[in-house]
């Protein structure tokens, strides 16, 4: 059955303008505290990203690839089964996991013991690739030429005077936030001699206000994306009600009252 | 600020809250808890600290190592004894040096009293489930100090002001002329430089969250890939990116130039999702392509796309991203990983002008609109936090008689 024939033409979008508006002045009123209806639509919006991650996850990558494949060549090749076994018993597993957290009493059994137990290896075999791939990842893709990259420009003779002080700069601070973080003065410092103590220190004061440099570029990142979201949001708000029958009226209220 | 203590895992909500903030647990019966002005700044308060000897700062347990006492050369130099480590500091040099956690005594020993289970009253619980969550105490880390008042809302309300005001009053603009930045020229070249029928991969890593600005600076990308007879083949790692790709490519590309021939043919542009994030991203390294375009709104999705793939198939890389992401690309640029990189308005407006198409007379005052309240915004969080530091700076002056 069509839904679209049981509603009169453009009645899906006016209400999806309208429910939009109204929940997303909901979320933003947490800003003023915690209530009921602020909690009702984070979950409407969680619930309803989730349902839809599943769906496309269904349709997209199991049911039309791995499910149509076993369906048609259910043994060739055999491996096919094996993520489906690891799906499987993760899932189970996962499963036991929530019921028990949720404060069900499952009777004590090995059968359920060992399920935990070979749950974990789908997990352990998903976490280490994605170490393994995130480790070589950096070192080939951004370690690497990044260091290639200063080596054959940065620091060598005959380079541009500005460029080699930029990098000789950078290079300092790197080897003082190194060692601001592998070093505990209290720890480490207190054998040395006086004057290698006295210019670890500052080097490790330089490397600390570096990294407080850096959390705080991060924050100003995090900020301006944000902020540029936000601003994305109200500017779409007010030019969708802007383009509806209620907020021109208000408009021209807005105009009447500043004289514009 | 009064908080309200979950009776669950005991973390302090803010009064008024109906729900735990780390747990969820229902707070509406939670006991009310002391101002944090009140509380001391050690969290071993008297009698914490006489039936929990572990919690404070001072305690060494059997395996703990003791902290080294300062030496005589410190003293010599005159040398204070050296300050704690900084949170984020301290936390970082956790990951890389042995941490040294409190330990808790064996049960039975001389400082704890071993209890049977049955007699765990509900606010020891409380206390280990609150223990359990925490982070572990690192020995050199600072005291847990109760957060600072930081007045949220009046925050969150100058904030809104600062950038609803200059919107509705019609403010000017900061800056008249966006800025030309290098990267986008260079990108533009890779494209036009790609003969008919060039297979591009398309990553199209932004969704619903981020399509203000992603969708005015990817357009005239894929317009002139459009314009190129280009043959794209496009996958996304997020659930809502196919979504937000066919009803921006629908708008763009109507007559499906873009798609290969059985593409072409069905009612929506296929832009596949794919699961798992950057784990999956090696196997698209054995697609054919002669240039991969990445759509992305975050810099770590360009990242994880130069680290996994390119250094498979040694692909050009042409990012289009989001203003924010353009600072930490820019290495990447300048070392050549990337061919071309285009961000943020001032991407689009140089990308459009560069495709001889300027921005439609009606685009301009919705974009106005943006750049006026994204720089109105980042102004008014500049004047909070100097006006912080100032008001932080003036109470901690000693106080002249």
């Amino acid at each position: 059955m069509n839904v679209d024939a049981l509603l009169p033409a453009g009645w899906a979008a006016g209400a999806g303008l309208w429910v939009g508006f109204v929940f997303t002045l909901l979320i933003f009123s947490a800003l003023l505290g915690d209530h009921l209806l602020a909690r009702l639509a984070q979950y409407v919006l969680v619930g309803a990203l989730l349902g839809y991650t599943v769906v496309v996850t269904w349709q997209s990558i199991l049911a039309s690839t791995w499910v149509a494949a076993l369906h048609v060549e259910p043994w060739t090749p055999r491996w096919q089964w094996a993520p489906a076994a690891a799906a499987a018993i993760l899932a189970v597993a996962g499963l036991g996991r929530i019921l028990v957290q949720s404060g069900l009493r499952l009777p004590a059994s090995r059968w359920l013991e060992a399920l935990r137990l070979l749950g974990a290896l789908p997990a352990l075999g998903l976490a280490a690739v994605a170490a393994a791939l995130a480790l070589t990842g950096s070192i080939q893709g951004t370690l690497g030429p990044q260091f290639l990259h200063a080596a054959r420009n940065g620091l060598i003779w005959g380079a541009p005077w500005a460029m080699l002080a930029s990098n000789l700069v950078a290079l300092l601070v790197t080897a003082a936030a190194l060692v601001a973080l592998v070093t505990d003065p209290a720890q480490h410092l207190t054998s040395q001699p006086a004057w290698v103590q006295r210019l670890l220190r500052g080097w490790i004061w330089l490397g600390q206000r570096a990294l407080w440099l850096a959390a705080g570029a991060l924050f100003a990142r995090l900020f301006a994306s944000r902020l540029s979201l936000w601003v994305a949001e109200v500017t779409y708000w007010t030019q969708a009600i802007q383009s509806t029958e209620l907020g021109q009226q208000l408009e021209r209220g807005w105009r009447l009252w500043m004289g514009r | 600020m009064a908080t309200v203590l979950c009776p669950h895992c005991g973390t302090p909500n803010r009064e008024g809250s109906h729900f735990c903030n780390r747990c969820g647990a229902a707070l509406l019966a939670a006991p009310h808890a002391t101002p944090p002005q009140q509380q001391p700044a050690s969290p071993a308060t008297p009698d914490r600290a006489a039936s929990q000897p572990w919690l404070d700062p001072g305690f060494v347990g059997e395996d703990d190592v003791p902290l080294e006492e300062e030496s005589a050369d410190q003293a010599l130099l005159g040398e204070q004894a050296p300050l704690p480590a900084p949170r984020l500091v301290s936390a970082l040099q956790g990951l890389l040096d042995p941490i040294r956690v409190v330990t808790i005594p064996q049960e039975g020993g001389e400082t704890e009293p071993s209890l049977p289970a049955t007699a765990l009253t509900a606010e020891k619980l409380r206390r280990v489930r609150s223990l359990m969550a925490e982070e572990p105490l690192v020995a050199s880390s600072p005291l847990p100090v109760p957060a600072p008042s930081l007045w949220l809302r009046w925050i969150f309300g100058i904030l809104a002001i600062g950038v609803a005001a200059p919107l509705l009053l019609g403010w000017p603009l900061p800056a008249d002329e966006p800025t030309r930045w290098t990267g986008v020229e260079p990108g533009f070249d890779s494209i036009q430089a790609l003969p008919s029928g060039a297979r591009v991969q398309l990553l199209w890593a932004f969704d619903s969250a981020t399509v203000g600005e992603m969708e005015l600076v990817s357009s005239p990308v894929l317009r002139h890939l459009a314009a190129r007879r280009a043959r794209v083949a496009a996958s996304s790692l997020l659930p809502a990116g196919p979504a937000t790709a066919q009803r921006l490519l629908s708008r763009i590309d109507p007559e499906r130039t873009l798609w290969a021939s059985p593409d072409r043919a069905s009612a929506v542009p296929s832009v596949r999702f794919l699961p798992g994030g950057a784990a999956v991203l090696p196997l698209l390294a054995a697609e054919p392509a002669d240039l991969a375009v990445l759509l992305a709104a975050q810099a770590e999705d360009v990242q994880h796309w130069l680290e996994q793939v390119a250094p498979r198939n040694r692909v050009p890389v042409l990012a289009v991203t989001a203003a924010g992401a353009d600072l930490p690309l820019r290495p990447y640029l300048e070392s050549g990983q990337l061919v071309g990189l285009v961000s943020g308005f001032d991407g689009a407006y140089q990308y459009n002008e560069l495709l001889g198409q300027p921005f439609a007379a009606a685009d301009i005052p919705l974009l106005r609109r943006q750049i006026v309240g994204q720089s109105y915004g980042a102004l008014t969080l500049l004047a909070i936090v100097l006006l912080g530091n100032f008001a932080a700076w003036l109470a901690g002056r000693p106080r002249e008689r």
